[in-house]
């Protein structure tokens, strides 16, 4: 190769390494463009295959054993080291630190974005600032700095239109992190500020989905799962969420909470959540009929959780929605994914699909009702894509993305897109209308609402309850119709059993069957529900008293409304003498108003079980009412049957 | 554990921002911090080199897994030989990356014969992108570069995978490889030319 040539080559590598592009490059050397193309052409693919990283198992897994050898010979170092510690040597390590201090300050002013190759450098810089200042708090404080500094790139990323590279997202991870940490220890006077940064950096974040680059998926998800982790540590609770939980990407839903026979388990619109302590609630959070917005992780096993839990309006609450006309009909509209029933018939005359309109609405029990609607300006919709049809299978997620197949589509679903699932829940078989962007060969979805789910999953649940009876194939477990497994040994009536089921079609079929306890049997029992009476030595869980002595030990603080966990002695007169109570979930699963539940003493005659067929049984078990009492009629599982999904 | 992404050594990066003093002065600050077992700056100069003898070593070999316990046994080996690393004119990256060709030698000895590179396993690595039509464009690339690479010699492929995908200087590879920095020049164009000549001839030129 000529020398011209190779220095060409060099220096264009050297170009194409600070991020410039081919032609530009090309345009530096004219007259050997045509030699040099092929070259670079050929470096930038070899230079792709560095890009890989090793998996961060295999890094763990080496990491691990690079420290356990770093530990064995820092053990036999530290004996030489304190010889030779000295007065002198501590003033020369200062004196180091120090100088360092300086030039790391006036590196770290570098105004380089997070788009530049110059910002690692800044990071590391930052790091060692860190590692430098040995004070606890003052190392969180700066960590802070670091964070909103971070936060201040990212934003001026977004304001010029680029995309958010990964790095930037996993330093402002590795700030809130380490700083969360620091002051869920010290409680210093930082905690606060950490707090509302925290919430800050989440909302930004979530801004950033659709200008995400494609390789910083995996980092947008472990920045926001760490985010919500050190909310949850700042505000005292002692949860997190698992990475795992979150594994297959983050979605929003809208939609009208409803309650389930689980207390954890919540329905937004449609689709079931899981909702426990380490769900951030704002202001009242989830309550029955009121319409919320959920940011929800989609587990590995597909399983949704809240993270966050915001709620949207209030019956009678007045809102203004502007948006795209997505439906018309006369007597409702579909504005930006959100069904508006109109006061008045013939209101949306003239209005068509596409255009934008301002609607003043009002919430009432059925949702949102239009009283005025103003078109403003016709949108050009050439860039956004509305899909109708089915949906070809369940929300995948594959390389981190989460995807869903929709009338032969694939599209993109992230974090920014918001579902509405008052239709039904996002399954295969789902009838859906997708809005969506190309954004080069993906679909980005910005909005799917569910219109009609007919094809649920079966519903995993749980049911408790004395046997009460065999009528054919089907056995009565407090009240519920349950087809046990074939071939399963059938208890004595009167036994209370544990019974994992399956639901599909209004039938519970049992997969699997535990004896609790038998007919005469006075041992331990073990029961979960409700408390919705709280008195001196007595409680009422379920409809089943519950003797609360001094021996009693009680993990967690009860109120009428929690659920809890009782194991205890099962006597004579059906009551159970309670030796352990655990209050799940925390404070905020007690309702302020708790379930009505009908009381009677044990020796009454059991509530009548919410299915017709139920047989009311005049045996004075406790948990004849266990599953029968709790006031949920509508749902052919008792309020003791627990979703295990 | 110390949480720094830095991907690549101070001194490549400001080399071209001309910031390649401050730079210099904090890698070796950082090297003398390790020196003396300081934990923080050990899990600098692993987050820094770990990802890329991985993926040097994971080209040479082409099997995860393998890769995976090589890069380890590098991290180790620096760990051990840090206390004598001098800075005596051979960079600290030529360095580490030396530990890492020595300990591949070592395997490819124990394994008593020369391991066959198949790229299979950094092209499925490598095609995370969620386009099909890119994937597929993107898997052809890997399998075109993968027989090229594989036809080369190993000192040409040792070259090429320095010098284009870790990106190091003409020097420092010299000092990898134990070879004069006028060699490294020849044995980059003569395996730059290989591989366009099989890829044309292969049909993806």
């Amino acid at each position: 190769m000529r020398e011209e040539l190779w220095r060409a080559f060099e220096e264009c590598q050297q170009a194409l390494r600070r991020g410039e592009d081919l032609e530009s490059c090309l345009q530096r050397y004219p007259r050997l463009a045509k030699e040099l193309r092929p070259l670079l052409e050929l470096f930038l693919q070899l230079r792709a295959l560095g890009g890989h990283l090793p998996p961060p198992e295999a890094r763990a897994r080496a990491w691990i054993r690079f420290s356990q050898e770093l530990a064995r010979l820092q053990s036999g170092r530290r004996r030489q080291v304190w010889r030779w510690l000295s007065p002198l040597a501590v003033a020369a390590s200062l004196a180091v630190a120090i100088v360092s201090g300086l030039a790391l300050t006036a590196l770290a002013a570098s105004r380089s974005l997070p788009d530049s190759p110059l910002y690692r450098v800044k990071l590391a810089m930052a790091d060692v600032q860190v590692f430098i200042t040995w004070d606890e708090e003052a190392k969180a404080a700066l960590l802070l700095d670091q964070a909103e500094a971070r936060q201040r790139e990212v934003q001026k990323l977004l304001d010029q239109g680029k995309g958010v590279p990964g790095i930037a997202l996993s330093a402002i991870r590795s700030s809130v992190g380490r700083a969360s940490g620091i002051l869920a220890k010290t409680g210093g006077v930082e905690a606060q500020r950490a707090l509302e940064l925290s919430e800050r950096l989440g909302d930004l974040i979530l801004r950033v989905g659709p200008r995400l680059r494609a390789d910083a998926y995996d980092d947008y998800i472990a920045t926001l799962t760490t985010i919500h982790n050190a909310r949850l540590l700042l505000m005292g609770q002692g949860v997190s969420v698992r990475l795992e939980e979150v594994a297959a990407g983050l979605i929003f839903l809208e939609g009208v909470g409803r309650r389930t026979d689980d207390p954890r388990l919540w329905r937004v619109g449609q689709q079931e959540v899981w909702v426990d302590e380490a769900t951030i609630v704002s202001g009242e959070g989830l309550v029955e009929g009121r319409v919320v917005r959920v940011l929800a992780g989609v587990g590995a096993n597909g399983r949704l959780r809240a993270l966050t839990v915001t709620p949207l309006a209030l019956p009678g609450v007045e809102l203004v929605l502007q948006g795209v006309v997505e439906e018309v009909q006369d007597d409702q509209l579909v504005v930006e994914g959100r069904r508006i029933r109109l006061l008045q018939a013939g209101m949306a005359q003239g209005v068509q699909v596409g255009d934008l309109v301002k609607v003043r609405a009002y919430m009432n029990q059925e949702g949102l009702v239009a009283a005025e609607l103003r078109p403003i300006t016709p949108l050009d919709m050439a860039a956004t894509i509305i899909v109708e049809g089915a949906a070809d299978e369940d929300l995948s997620s594959s390389q981190g993305a989460v995807t869903w197949r929709v009338g032969g589509h694939v599209f993109r679903v992230l974090p920014t897109t918001m579902v509405m699932a008052e239709g039904g829940a996002l399954r295969k078989g789902a009838r859906v209308r997708v809005i969506a962007r190309q954004q080069g060969d993906v679909l980005v979805a910005e909005r799917i609402l569910v219109l009609e789910s007919q094809a649920p999953l079966p519903r995993v649940v749980a049911v408790q309850g004395v046997l009460q009876g065999v009528e054919g194939r089907s056995w009565n477990v407090g009240g519920v119709q349950v087809e046990p497994p074939p071939q399963a040994p059938r208890p004595e009536p009167g036994s209370i059993l544990r019974v994992q089921a399956v639901e599909e079609g209004g039938t519970v079929k049992a997969t699997d069957v535990v004896v609790i306890a038998g007919p005469e049997s006075t041992g331990m029992v073990h029961l979960r529900g409700i408390v919705s009476r709280m008195e001196e030595g007595q409680w009422t869980v379920d409809g089943t008293i519950i003797v609360v002595t001094p021996e009693t030990k009680i993990s967690g603080k009860p109120a009428p409304g929690s659920s809890v966990e009782v194991w205890g002695e099962l006597q004579a007169d059906g009551s159970v003498k309670a030796a352990f109570v655990e209050v799940l979930g925390g404070e905020q699963e007690a309702s302020p108003t708790p379930t009505p539940t009908p009381e009677r003493t044990p020796q009454e005659t059991p509530t009548p079980t919410p299915t017709p067929q139920a047989t009311p049984q005049p045996t004075p078990t406790p948990s004849s009412a266990r599953t029968s009492a709790s006031g949920q009629e509508a749902s052919p599982v008792p309020a003791g049957a627990t979703p295990t999904r | 554990m110390l949480a720094i992404a830095l991907a690549e050594p101070l001194d490549r990066i400001l080399q071209q921002e001309g910031a390649l003093d401050s730079a210099e002065r904090q890698e070796r600050e950082i090297i003398q911090r390790a020196q003396r077992l300081d934990q923080r700056a050990l899990a600098w100069l692993y987050e820094c080199y770990y990802p890329r003898v991985y993926s040097y070593l994971l080209l040479q070999l082409g099997d995860a897994q393998q890769a995976e316990d090589i890069a380890s046994e590098t991290m180790l080996k620096m760990l051990e030989a840090l206390p004598r690393y001098k800075f005596r004119g051979v960079p600290f990256s030529a360095w580490v990356f030396r530990i890492a060709r020595n300990c591949l030698i070592d395997h490819r000895r124990r394994r008593g014969r020369r391991v066959e590179v198949s790229l299979d396993a950094v092209a499925e690595a490598q095609a995370q992108d969620p386009s099909p039509a890119a994937r597929a464009e993107m898997s052809e690339r890997y399998e075109r570069l993968r027989r090229a690479l594989a036809q080369l010699t190993d000192e040409q492929r040792q070259v090429v995978i320095l010098k284009f995908v870790q990106g190091l200087d003409n020097r420092t590879i010299a000092k990898v490889l134990g070879r004069r920095e006028g060699a490294i020049k020849s044995l980059q164009y003569r395996a730059l030319q290989s591989l366009k000549r099989i890829m044309q001839q292969e049909g993806g030129g």
